[in-house]
Protein backbone atom coordinates (compact mmCIF):
# COMPACT_ATOMS: atom_id res chain seq x y z
CA UNK A 1 0.00 0.00 0.00
CA UNK A 2 1.55 3.34 -1.12
CA UNK A 3 1.73 6.12 1.47
CA UNK A 4 0.76 9.73 0.83
CA UNK A 5 4.45 10.62 0.71
CA UNK A 6 5.03 8.00 -1.97
CA UNK A 7 2.18 9.34 -4.06
CA UNK A 8 3.56 12.87 -3.74
CA UNK A 9 6.93 11.60 -4.98
CA UNK A 10 5.32 9.82 -7.94
CA UNK A 11 3.28 12.91 -8.85
CA UNK A 12 6.47 15.03 -8.68
CA UNK A 13 8.32 12.53 -10.86
CA UNK A 14 5.49 12.43 -13.40
CA UNK A 15 5.40 16.25 -13.46
CA UNK A 16 9.17 16.34 -14.09
CA UNK A 17 8.82 13.71 -16.82
CA UNK A 18 5.95 15.59 -18.46
CA UNK A 19 7.81 18.89 -18.27
CA UNK A 20 10.87 17.15 -19.69
CA UNK A 21 8.83 15.65 -22.49
CA UNK A 22 7.29 19.01 -23.32
CA UNK A 23 10.72 20.68 -23.24
CA UNK A 24 12.12 17.88 -25.40
CA UNK A 25 9.26 18.32 -27.86
CA UNK A 26 9.67 22.10 -28.06
CA UNK A 27 13.43 21.85 -28.57
CA UNK A 28 12.97 19.15 -31.17
CA UNK A 29 10.40 21.18 -33.08
CA UNK A 30 12.78 24.12 -33.03
CA UNK A 31 15.51 21.90 -34.40
CA UNK A 32 13.14 20.52 -37.10
CA UNK A 33 12.28 24.09 -38.08
CA UNK A 34 15.95 24.76 -38.77
CA UNK A 35 16.18 21.90 -41.23
CA UNK A 36 17.35 22.90 -44.73
CA UNK A 37 14.20 21.56 -46.41
CA UNK A 38 13.50 24.62 -48.52
CA UNK A 39 17.13 25.16 -49.53
CA UNK A 40 17.56 21.55 -50.64
CA UNK A 41 14.31 21.72 -52.59
CA UNK A 42 15.51 24.87 -54.35
CA UNK A 43 18.78 23.15 -55.23
CA UNK A 44 16.93 20.18 -56.71
CA UNK A 45 14.68 22.46 -58.75
CA UNK A 46 17.62 24.52 -59.95
CA UNK A 47 19.32 21.34 -61.16
CA UNK A 48 16.13 20.28 -62.95
CA UNK A 49 15.90 23.64 -64.71
CA UNK A 50 19.57 23.47 -65.62
CA UNK A 51 19.18 19.98 -67.04
CA UNK A 52 16.16 21.14 -69.05
CA UNK A 53 18.30 23.88 -70.59
CA UNK A 54 20.80 21.27 -71.78
CA UNK A 55 23.46 21.92 -69.15
CA UNK A 56 24.46 18.23 -69.18
CA UNK A 57 25.64 18.74 -72.76
CA UNK A 58 26.59 22.39 -73.00
CA UNK A 59 27.86 23.15 -69.46
CA UNK A 60 28.65 19.65 -68.30
CA UNK A 61 31.44 20.48 -65.84
CA UNK A 62 29.47 23.13 -64.00
CA UNK A 63 26.34 21.00 -63.96
CA UNK A 64 28.24 18.02 -62.60
CA UNK A 65 29.74 20.19 -59.86
CA UNK A 66 26.28 21.52 -58.96
CA UNK A 67 25.00 17.94 -58.73
CA UNK A 68 27.91 16.93 -56.51
CA UNK A 69 27.17 19.84 -54.17
CA UNK A 70 23.53 18.73 -53.93
CA UNK A 71 24.57 15.12 -53.24
CA UNK A 72 27.04 16.26 -50.58
CA UNK A 73 24.35 18.40 -48.96
CA UNK A 74 22.05 15.36 -48.77
CA UNK A 75 24.77 13.17 -47.28
CA UNK A 76 25.64 15.68 -44.59
CA UNK A 77 21.96 16.29 -43.86
CA UNK A 78 21.51 12.55 -43.30
CA UNK A 79 24.57 12.50 -41.07
CA UNK A 80 23.35 15.42 -38.95
CA UNK A 81 19.91 13.84 -38.55
CA UNK A 82 21.54 10.78 -36.99
CA UNK A 83 22.89 12.92 -34.17
CA UNK A 84 21.00 13.79 -30.97
CA UNK A 85 18.96 16.84 -31.87
CA UNK A 86 20.78 19.43 -29.71
CA UNK A 87 24.03 18.54 -31.45
CA UNK A 88 22.67 18.94 -34.99
CA UNK A 89 24.20 21.68 -37.13
CA UNK A 90 22.78 22.23 -40.62
CA UNK A 91 24.95 25.22 -41.53
CA UNK A 92 27.16 23.17 -43.85
CA UNK A 93 24.11 21.65 -45.53
CA UNK A 94 22.66 25.13 -46.08
CA UNK A 95 25.94 26.35 -47.48
CA UNK A 96 26.24 23.41 -49.90
CA UNK A 97 22.63 23.73 -51.01
CA UNK A 98 23.02 27.45 -51.70
CA UNK A 99 26.23 26.81 -53.64
CA UNK A 100 24.46 24.12 -55.66
CA UNK A 101 21.67 26.54 -56.56
CA UNK A 102 24.14 29.21 -57.65
CA UNK A 103 26.21 26.79 -59.73
CA UNK A 104 23.13 25.14 -61.28
CA UNK A 105 21.83 28.54 -62.29
CA UNK A 106 25.22 29.47 -63.76
CA UNK A 107 25.28 26.17 -65.66
CA UNK A 108 21.79 26.89 -66.98
CA UNK A 109 22.78 30.36 -68.20
CA UNK A 110 25.95 28.99 -69.73
CA UNK A 111 24.07 26.16 -71.44
CA UNK A 112 21.53 28.53 -72.99
CA UNK A 113 24.30 30.77 -74.32
CA UNK A 114 26.52 27.88 -75.46
CA UNK A 115 23.64 26.10 -77.15
CA UNK A 116 22.75 29.26 -79.04
CA UNK A 117 26.43 29.73 -79.92
CA UNK A 118 26.72 26.08 -80.97
CA UNK A 119 23.70 26.50 -83.23
CA UNK A 120 25.18 29.58 -84.88
CA UNK A 121 28.67 28.12 -84.98
CA UNK A 122 27.59 24.83 -86.56
CA UNK A 123 25.39 26.69 -89.06
CA UNK A 124 28.29 28.93 -90.08
CA UNK A 125 30.76 26.07 -90.30
CA UNK A 126 28.32 24.00 -92.34
CA UNK A 127 27.88 26.85 -94.82
CA UNK A 128 31.67 27.12 -94.99
CA UNK A 129 31.95 23.35 -95.51
CA UNK A 130 29.36 23.39 -98.28
CA UNK A 131 31.30 26.18 -100.01
CA UNK A 132 34.56 24.24 -99.71
CA UNK A 133 32.94 21.10 -101.12
CA UNK A 134 31.65 23.10 -104.09
CA UNK A 135 35.11 24.60 -104.54
CA UNK A 136 36.77 21.17 -104.45
CA UNK A 137 34.31 19.85 -107.03
CA UNK A 138 34.90 22.85 -109.30
CA UNK A 139 38.68 22.70 -109.12
CA UNK A 140 39.46 18.99 -108.87
CA UNK A 141 36.49 16.87 -109.99
CA UNK A 142 37.59 17.01 -113.64
CA UNK A 143 41.07 15.74 -112.72
CA UNK A 144 41.95 12.02 -112.78
CA UNK A 145 42.36 11.80 -109.01
CA UNK A 146 43.56 8.58 -107.31
CA UNK A 147 40.77 6.29 -106.07
CA UNK A 148 41.65 6.99 -102.40
CA UNK A 149 41.06 10.73 -102.84
CA UNK A 150 37.76 10.13 -104.65
CA UNK A 151 36.64 7.81 -101.86
CA UNK A 152 37.61 10.33 -99.19
CA UNK A 153 35.69 13.07 -100.98
CA UNK A 154 32.59 10.87 -101.25
CA UNK A 155 32.84 10.14 -97.53
CA UNK A 156 33.09 13.86 -96.80
CA UNK A 157 29.83 14.48 -98.69
CA UNK A 158 28.12 11.66 -96.80
CA UNK A 159 29.20 12.93 -93.38
CA UNK A 160 28.04 16.42 -94.37
CA UNK A 161 24.51 15.01 -94.67
CA UNK A 162 24.89 13.51 -91.18
CA UNK A 163 25.79 16.98 -89.92
CA UNK A 164 22.65 18.41 -91.50
CA UNK A 165 20.57 15.68 -89.84
CA UNK A 166 22.15 16.37 -86.42
CA UNK A 167 21.41 20.09 -86.77
CA UNK A 168 17.80 19.40 -87.77
CA UNK A 169 17.46 17.55 -84.43
CA UNK A 170 19.16 20.43 -82.55
CA UNK A 171 22.07 18.14 -81.69
CA UNK A 172 24.52 20.99 -82.15
CA UNK A 173 27.34 19.50 -80.12
CA UNK A 174 27.28 16.34 -82.25
CA UNK A 175 27.14 18.48 -85.39
CA UNK A 176 30.28 20.32 -84.26
CA UNK A 177 32.08 17.04 -83.49
CA UNK A 178 31.28 15.77 -86.99
CA UNK A 179 32.33 19.11 -88.48
CA UNK A 180 35.73 18.83 -86.76
CA UNK A 181 36.25 15.36 -88.29
CA UNK A 182 35.10 16.17 -91.79
CA UNK A 183 36.84 19.53 -92.06
CA UNK A 184 40.16 17.90 -91.19
CA UNK A 185 39.53 15.21 -93.81
CA UNK A 186 38.57 17.78 -96.44
CA UNK A 187 41.67 19.84 -95.69
CA UNK A 188 43.97 16.84 -96.15
CA UNK A 189 42.10 15.66 -99.27
CA UNK A 190 42.32 19.12 -100.80
CA UNK A 191 46.02 19.34 -99.92
CA UNK A 192 46.72 15.99 -101.61
CA UNK A 193 44.73 16.92 -104.72
CA UNK A 194 46.45 20.29 -104.90
CA UNK A 195 49.87 18.65 -104.53
CA UNK A 196 49.17 16.59 -107.67
CA UNK A 197 48.43 19.75 -109.63
CA UNK A 198 51.37 21.72 -108.20
CA UNK A 199 53.75 18.90 -109.16
CA UNK A 200 52.29 18.89 -112.66
CA UNK A 201 52.84 22.64 -112.96
CA UNK A 202 56.55 22.19 -112.27
CA UNK A 203 56.77 21.74 -116.06
CA UNK A 204 55.04 25.06 -116.79
CA UNK A 205 58.16 26.98 -117.81
CA UNK A 206 59.00 24.46 -120.51
CA UNK A 207 55.38 24.41 -121.70
CA UNK A 208 55.25 28.19 -121.87
CA UNK A 209 58.49 28.34 -123.85
CA UNK A 210 57.37 25.66 -126.29
CA UNK A 211 54.03 27.33 -127.01
CA UNK A 212 55.62 30.79 -127.33
CA UNK A 213 58.22 29.46 -129.75
CA UNK A 214 55.66 27.70 -131.94
CA UNK A 215 53.35 30.70 -132.03
CA UNK A 216 56.29 32.87 -133.14
CA UNK A 217 57.03 30.31 -135.84
CA UNK A 218 53.39 30.36 -136.94
CA UNK A 219 53.68 34.14 -137.23
CA UNK A 220 56.76 33.84 -139.36
CA UNK A 221 55.54 31.05 -141.64
CA UNK A 222 51.88 32.12 -141.74
CA UNK A 223 50.97 28.46 -141.23
CA UNK A 224 48.44 26.86 -138.91
CA UNK A 225 49.42 25.70 -135.46
CA UNK A 226 47.38 23.47 -133.16
CA UNK A 227 47.96 24.01 -129.43
CA UNK A 228 46.41 21.57 -126.95
CA UNK A 229 45.99 22.78 -123.33
CA UNK A 230 45.17 19.67 -121.23
CA UNK A 231 44.21 21.30 -117.94
CA UNK A 232 41.86 23.70 -119.67
CA UNK A 233 40.56 20.91 -121.92
CA UNK A 234 41.05 22.95 -125.09
CA UNK A 235 42.49 22.69 -128.58
CA UNK A 236 43.42 26.13 -129.95
CA UNK A 237 43.98 26.90 -133.60
CA UNK A 238 46.55 29.59 -134.49
CA UNK A 239 47.17 31.07 -137.91
CA UNK A 240 49.86 33.68 -138.60
CA UNK A 241 50.60 33.62 -134.90
CA UNK A 242 47.06 34.69 -134.01
CA UNK A 243 44.45 32.65 -132.15
CA UNK A 244 41.60 31.84 -134.53
CA UNK A 245 39.60 29.15 -132.78
CA UNK A 246 39.33 27.47 -129.40
CA UNK A 247 37.48 24.16 -129.06
CA UNK A 248 36.66 21.88 -126.11
CA UNK A 249 38.82 18.75 -126.27
CA UNK A 250 38.76 15.38 -124.53
CA UNK A 251 41.79 13.20 -123.73
CA UNK A 252 42.77 9.85 -122.28
CA UNK A 253 41.27 9.05 -118.87
CA UNK A 254 44.78 9.22 -117.31
CA UNK A 255 45.56 12.55 -118.89
CA UNK A 256 47.26 14.34 -115.96
CA UNK A 257 50.84 13.73 -117.06
CA UNK A 258 52.78 12.65 -120.10
CA UNK A 259 52.24 9.39 -121.97
CA UNK A 260 54.83 6.80 -120.93
CA UNK A 261 53.74 3.60 -122.67
CA UNK A 262 51.08 1.79 -124.59
CA UNK A 263 47.82 1.27 -122.73
CA UNK A 264 48.42 3.88 -120.02
CA UNK A 265 45.40 5.95 -121.23
CA UNK A 266 47.59 9.08 -121.20
CA UNK A 267 47.69 11.78 -123.88
CA UNK A 268 51.28 12.59 -124.84
CA UNK A 269 52.84 16.03 -124.26
CA UNK A 270 55.39 17.71 -126.46
CA UNK A 271 55.94 18.99 -129.97
CA UNK A 272 54.45 16.95 -132.85
CA UNK A 273 53.18 17.36 -136.34
CA UNK A 274 50.39 15.91 -138.45
CA UNK A 275 51.51 12.92 -140.50
CA UNK A 276 48.25 11.93 -142.14
CA UNK A 277 44.69 13.15 -142.66
CA UNK A 278 41.94 10.53 -142.46
CA UNK A 279 38.26 10.67 -143.20
CA UNK A 280 35.36 8.49 -144.31
CA UNK A 281 36.27 4.89 -144.43
CA UNK A 282 39.73 5.49 -142.99
CA UNK A 283 38.65 6.31 -139.46
CA UNK A 284 35.81 5.33 -137.16
CA UNK A 285 35.93 8.79 -135.54
CA UNK A 286 34.40 10.88 -138.34
CA UNK A 287 37.68 12.59 -139.28
CA UNK A 288 41.20 12.21 -137.84
CA UNK A 289 44.63 13.78 -137.93
CA UNK A 290 47.39 11.28 -137.08
CA UNK A 291 50.38 12.79 -135.27
CA UNK A 292 53.95 11.51 -134.99
CA UNK A 293 53.83 10.13 -131.47
CA UNK A 294 56.24 8.71 -130.35
CA UNK A 295 58.74 11.35 -131.52
CA UNK A 296 62.47 11.21 -130.78
CA UNK A 297 62.13 12.71 -127.30
CA UNK A 298 59.34 10.24 -126.47
CA UNK A 299 61.41 7.29 -127.62
CA UNK A 300 64.46 8.36 -125.60
CA UNK A 301 62.33 8.75 -122.49
CA UNK A 302 60.62 5.41 -123.14
CA UNK A 303 63.92 3.58 -123.59
CA UNK A 304 65.32 5.11 -120.40
CA UNK A 305 62.21 4.03 -118.49
CA UNK A 306 62.51 0.48 -119.78
CA UNK A 307 66.20 0.44 -118.84
CA UNK A 308 65.55 1.64 -115.28
CA UNK A 309 62.58 -0.67 -114.83
CA UNK A 310 59.89 2.03 -114.70
CA UNK A 311 58.26 0.34 -117.68
CA UNK A 312 58.33 -3.47 -117.81
CA UNK A 313 59.88 -5.02 -120.88
CA UNK A 314 57.33 -6.15 -123.44
CA UNK A 315 55.19 -3.03 -123.25
CA UNK A 316 55.57 -0.68 -126.19
CA UNK A 317 55.66 3.09 -126.24
CA UNK A 318 52.27 3.22 -127.95
CA UNK A 319 51.28 4.83 -131.24
CA UNK A 320 48.32 5.89 -133.43
CA UNK A 321 47.68 9.03 -131.41
CA UNK A 322 45.24 11.22 -133.32
CA UNK A 323 43.15 14.33 -133.14
CA UNK A 324 39.72 13.02 -134.11
CA UNK A 325 35.94 13.55 -133.93
CA UNK A 326 33.11 11.97 -131.91
CA UNK A 327 34.07 14.11 -128.91
CA UNK A 328 31.67 16.28 -126.91
CA UNK A 329 30.96 13.61 -124.27
CA UNK A 330 31.85 15.94 -121.40
CA UNK A 331 34.63 13.82 -119.90
CA UNK A 332 37.99 12.25 -120.83
CA UNK A 333 37.47 8.88 -122.45
CA UNK A 334 40.02 8.16 -125.16
CA UNK A 335 42.99 5.80 -125.05
CA UNK A 336 45.29 8.84 -125.39
CA UNK A 337 43.89 10.61 -128.45
CA UNK A 338 42.49 14.13 -128.55
CA UNK A 339 38.77 14.12 -129.34
CA UNK A 340 36.72 17.05 -130.65
CA UNK A 341 33.06 17.47 -131.48
CA UNK A 342 32.50 16.64 -135.15
CA UNK A 343 31.62 20.19 -136.17
CA UNK A 344 34.82 21.48 -134.47
CA UNK A 345 36.78 18.67 -136.13
CA UNK A 346 35.52 19.96 -139.48
CA UNK A 347 37.21 23.33 -138.83
CA UNK A 348 40.47 21.84 -137.55
CA UNK A 349 40.60 19.29 -140.36
CA UNK A 350 40.05 21.97 -143.01
CA UNK A 351 42.72 24.31 -141.64
CA UNK A 352 45.35 21.58 -141.06
CA UNK A 353 47.52 19.66 -143.41
CA UNK A 354 50.35 17.14 -143.26
CA UNK A 355 53.25 18.72 -141.29
CA UNK A 356 50.93 21.10 -139.41
CA UNK A 357 52.63 21.48 -136.00
CA UNK A 358 50.76 20.20 -132.96
CA UNK A 359 51.92 21.26 -129.48
CA UNK A 360 50.47 19.44 -126.48
CA UNK A 361 51.14 20.95 -123.03
CA UNK A 362 49.72 20.65 -119.54
CA UNK A 363 48.69 24.30 -119.42
CA UNK A 364 49.16 27.50 -121.38
CA UNK A 365 48.37 29.61 -118.28
CA UNK A 366 50.17 29.63 -114.92
CA UNK A 367 48.76 27.73 -111.92
CA UNK A 368 47.12 30.76 -110.27
CA UNK A 369 45.23 31.65 -113.45
CA UNK A 370 44.21 28.03 -114.01
CA UNK A 371 42.92 27.79 -110.43
CA UNK A 372 40.83 30.98 -110.79
CA UNK A 373 39.45 29.75 -114.12
CA UNK A 374 38.36 26.51 -112.46
CA UNK A 375 36.40 28.44 -109.83
CA UNK A 376 34.51 30.22 -112.58
CA UNK A 377 33.41 26.95 -114.18
CA UNK A 378 29.63 26.41 -113.91
CA UNK A 379 28.82 23.14 -112.12
CA UNK A 380 26.20 20.78 -113.51
CA UNK A 381 23.29 20.01 -111.10
CA UNK B 1 -8.46 5.37 -8.15
CA UNK B 2 -5.01 6.92 -7.85
CA UNK B 3 -3.45 3.70 -9.17
CA UNK B 4 -5.71 3.84 -12.24
CA UNK B 5 -4.82 7.48 -12.80
CA UNK B 6 -1.13 6.66 -12.40
CA UNK B 7 -1.41 3.75 -14.84
CA UNK B 8 -3.18 5.97 -17.38
CA UNK B 9 -0.39 8.59 -17.20
CA UNK B 10 2.30 5.93 -17.64
CA UNK B 11 0.39 4.45 -20.58
CA UNK B 12 0.06 7.84 -22.29
CA UNK B 13 3.72 8.63 -21.70
CA UNK B 14 4.74 5.23 -23.06
CA UNK B 15 2.54 5.66 -26.13
CA UNK B 16 4.02 9.09 -26.80
CA UNK B 17 7.52 7.68 -26.46
CA UNK B 18 6.89 4.81 -28.85
CA UNK B 19 5.15 6.94 -31.46
CA UNK B 20 8.01 9.46 -31.53
CA UNK B 21 10.32 6.68 -32.71
CA UNK B 22 8.57 6.06 -36.12
CA UNK B 23 10.97 4.18 -38.41
CA UNK B 24 12.21 5.24 -41.83
CA UNK B 25 10.68 2.96 -44.49
CA UNK B 26 14.12 1.67 -45.39
CA UNK B 27 12.95 -1.39 -47.29
CA UNK B 28 10.65 0.70 -49.48
CA UNK B 29 13.42 3.28 -50.00
CA UNK B 30 15.92 0.61 -51.00
CA UNK B 31 13.40 -0.94 -53.36
CA UNK B 32 12.61 2.39 -55.04
CA UNK B 33 16.30 3.28 -55.35
CA UNK B 34 17.09 -0.10 -56.88
CA UNK B 35 14.14 0.20 -59.29
CA UNK B 36 15.29 3.62 -60.51
CA UNK B 37 18.87 2.35 -60.87
CA UNK B 38 17.63 -0.61 -62.88
CA UNK B 39 15.78 1.72 -65.23
CA UNK B 40 18.99 3.73 -65.63
CA UNK B 41 21.17 0.71 -66.42
CA UNK B 42 18.61 -0.43 -68.99
CA UNK B 43 19.13 2.86 -70.81
CA UNK B 44 16.12 4.89 -69.71
CA UNK B 45 18.33 7.99 -69.56
CA UNK B 46 19.02 7.64 -73.27
CA UNK B 47 15.74 6.23 -74.59
CA UNK B 48 13.20 7.97 -72.35
CA UNK B 49 15.15 10.92 -70.93
CA UNK B 50 12.16 13.00 -69.79
CA UNK B 51 10.52 10.06 -67.97
CA UNK B 52 13.77 9.02 -66.32
CA UNK B 53 14.54 12.56 -65.17
CA UNK B 54 11.06 12.77 -63.60
CA UNK B 55 11.67 9.47 -61.78
CA UNK B 56 15.04 10.57 -60.46
CA UNK B 57 13.59 13.88 -59.36
CA UNK B 58 10.70 12.19 -57.54
CA UNK B 59 13.11 9.90 -55.70
CA UNK B 60 15.24 12.85 -54.62
CA UNK B 61 12.15 14.68 -53.41
CA UNK B 62 11.13 11.66 -51.32
CA UNK B 63 14.62 11.42 -49.81
CA UNK B 64 14.35 15.07 -48.82
CA UNK B 65 10.96 14.41 -47.21
CA UNK B 66 12.46 11.46 -45.31
CA UNK B 67 15.25 13.61 -43.91
CA UNK B 68 12.78 16.34 -43.01
CA UNK B 69 10.65 13.79 -41.11
CA UNK B 70 13.69 12.20 -39.45
CA UNK B 71 14.52 15.56 -38.00
CA UNK B 72 11.18 15.72 -36.18
CA UNK B 73 10.25 14.17 -32.86
CA UNK B 74 7.04 12.72 -34.25
CA UNK B 75 8.09 12.02 -37.78
CA UNK B 76 5.50 10.46 -40.04
CA UNK B 77 6.39 8.26 -42.99
CA UNK B 78 2.96 7.13 -44.10
CA UNK B 79 2.86 9.46 -47.12
CA UNK B 80 6.52 8.67 -47.86
CA UNK B 81 5.76 4.96 -48.08
CA UNK B 82 2.99 5.64 -50.58
CA UNK B 83 5.25 7.84 -52.69
CA UNK B 84 8.06 5.28 -52.65
CA UNK B 85 5.64 2.59 -53.74
CA UNK B 86 4.53 4.84 -56.63
CA UNK B 87 8.13 5.44 -57.64
CA UNK B 88 8.87 1.72 -57.66
CA UNK B 89 5.80 1.14 -59.80
CA UNK B 90 6.69 3.96 -62.19
CA UNK B 91 10.26 2.69 -62.46
CA UNK B 92 9.03 -0.72 -63.52
CA UNK B 93 6.84 0.94 -66.14
CA UNK B 94 9.72 3.11 -67.38
CA UNK B 95 11.98 0.05 -67.54
CA UNK B 96 9.40 -1.77 -69.64
CA UNK B 97 8.89 1.23 -71.91
CA UNK B 98 12.66 1.60 -72.26
CA UNK B 99 13.02 -2.00 -73.37
CA UNK B 100 10.18 -1.48 -75.84
CA UNK B 101 11.68 1.74 -77.19
CA UNK B 102 15.12 0.17 -77.45
CA UNK B 103 13.70 -2.75 -79.38
CA UNK B 104 11.76 -0.36 -81.61
CA UNK B 105 14.79 1.79 -82.46
CA UNK B 106 16.97 -1.28 -82.93
CA UNK B 107 14.40 -2.90 -85.21
CA UNK B 108 14.07 0.30 -87.24
CA UNK B 109 17.85 0.65 -87.54
CA UNK B 110 18.31 -2.98 -88.51
CA UNK B 111 15.54 -2.64 -91.10
CA UNK B 112 17.24 0.44 -92.55
CA UNK B 113 20.59 -1.36 -92.54
CA UNK B 114 19.06 -4.34 -94.29
CA UNK B 115 17.57 -2.00 -96.93
CA UNK B 116 20.94 -0.29 -97.24
CA UNK B 117 22.80 -3.54 -97.81
CA UNK B 118 20.20 -4.66 -100.32
CA UNK B 119 20.33 -1.42 -102.31
CA UNK B 120 24.14 -1.47 -102.04
CA UNK B 121 24.24 -4.94 -103.60
CA UNK B 122 21.90 -3.83 -106.39
CA UNK B 123 23.98 -0.72 -107.04
CA UNK B 124 27.18 -2.76 -107.22
CA UNK B 125 25.53 -5.15 -109.70
CA UNK B 126 24.31 -2.25 -111.79
CA UNK B 127 27.78 -0.73 -111.73
CA UNK B 128 29.42 -4.01 -112.72
CA UNK B 129 26.98 -4.45 -115.62
CA UNK B 130 27.00 -0.78 -116.64
CA UNK B 131 27.67 -0.26 -120.34
CA UNK B 132 31.33 -1.08 -120.91
CA UNK B 133 33.50 1.12 -123.02
CA UNK B 134 34.32 4.69 -122.86
CA UNK B 135 30.98 6.41 -122.49
CA UNK B 136 30.19 7.25 -118.88
CA UNK B 137 33.57 6.02 -117.61
CA UNK B 138 34.25 9.10 -115.52
CA UNK B 139 30.73 9.08 -114.07
CA UNK B 140 31.16 5.39 -113.19
CA UNK B 141 34.37 6.22 -111.36
CA UNK B 142 32.59 8.83 -109.27
CA UNK B 143 29.73 6.41 -108.58
CA UNK B 144 32.22 3.71 -107.59
CA UNK B 145 33.71 6.13 -105.03
CA UNK B 146 30.27 6.88 -103.63
CA UNK B 147 29.47 3.18 -103.32
CA UNK B 148 32.75 2.64 -101.47
CA UNK B 149 31.92 5.46 -99.05
CA UNK B 150 28.48 3.96 -98.36
CA UNK B 151 30.02 0.51 -97.78
CA UNK B 152 32.34 1.98 -95.15
CA UNK B 153 29.41 3.69 -93.43
CA UNK B 154 27.40 0.43 -93.45
CA UNK B 155 30.30 -1.34 -91.71
CA UNK B 156 30.63 1.49 -89.17
CA UNK B 157 26.91 1.35 -88.44
CA UNK B 158 27.09 -2.40 -87.82
CA UNK B 159 29.92 -1.83 -85.33
CA UNK B 160 27.95 0.93 -83.58
CA UNK B 161 24.92 -1.37 -83.25
CA UNK B 162 27.16 -4.01 -81.70
CA UNK B 163 28.40 -1.41 -79.21
CA UNK B 164 24.80 -0.44 -78.33
CA UNK B 165 25.16 3.01 -79.89
CA UNK B 166 21.87 2.67 -81.74
CA UNK B 167 20.94 6.32 -82.30
CA UNK B 168 24.26 7.17 -83.96
CA UNK B 169 24.00 4.04 -86.11
CA UNK B 170 20.46 5.02 -87.10
CA UNK B 171 21.53 8.44 -88.37
CA UNK B 172 24.50 7.06 -90.30
CA UNK B 173 22.38 4.39 -91.97
CA UNK B 174 19.63 6.87 -92.82
CA UNK B 175 21.96 9.28 -94.65
CA UNK B 176 23.81 6.43 -96.36
CA UNK B 177 20.53 4.89 -97.55
CA UNK B 178 19.43 8.19 -99.10
CA UNK B 179 22.76 8.43 -100.92
CA UNK B 180 22.81 4.85 -102.23
CA UNK B 181 19.20 5.15 -103.41
CA UNK B 182 20.15 8.18 -105.50
CA UNK B 183 23.19 6.29 -106.84
CA UNK B 184 20.99 3.33 -107.77
CA UNK B 185 18.58 5.63 -109.59
CA UNK B 186 21.47 7.15 -111.51
CA UNK B 187 22.73 3.70 -112.55
CA UNK B 188 19.25 2.57 -113.54
CA UNK B 189 18.96 5.66 -115.73
CA UNK B 190 22.28 4.78 -117.41
CA UNK B 191 21.07 1.24 -118.11
CA UNK B 192 17.71 2.52 -119.36
CA UNK B 193 19.44 4.96 -121.71
CA UNK B 194 21.47 2.15 -123.26
CA UNK B 195 18.35 -0.01 -123.47
CA UNK B 196 16.51 2.74 -125.40
CA UNK B 197 19.40 3.11 -127.84
CA UNK B 198 19.20 -0.56 -128.61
Amino acid sequence: MLTKRSFNFIYLLMAVLLLGAVAFYILNQHSAGEQPVEEIRLAREALAASREAGAMIYASERFQSAEELYDSAMVIWQRENQKWFPLRNYSQVLSLAESSVALAYAAQQSAVATSKDANLLSAGRLRDLDAKIIRFEKVYSSLPLPESLRNDFSRIKLVTEEIRLARSRQQYKRAIELLDTVQNLLASTETDANSLVIRYFENFESWELLVKTEIEQSKITGKALLVVDKLSGKLMVYKNGKLRHSFAAEFGSNWLGDKLHQGDKATPEGSYFVTRKKERGNTIYYKALLIDYPNKADLIRYQNNVANGTIPRGIGAGNLIEIHGHGGRGYHWTDGCIALEDRDMDVVYAISGVHTPVVVVGSTVPYSEWYQNQLLVEQED
Amino acid sequence: MKNKFFSAIVLVAFTLFVSSCAKVPQAELDAATAAVELARTQGAEQYLPAEFTALQDSLNAVKETIEAQKGKMFGSFGEVKTRLANISEQSVLVSTLTENRKAEVLAETNALLSDLNSVLATAKDLLATAPKGKEGAAAMEAISAEISAVEIVAAEATTLIGQGNIFEAHDKVKTALEKINSVKEELEAVHAKVGRRR
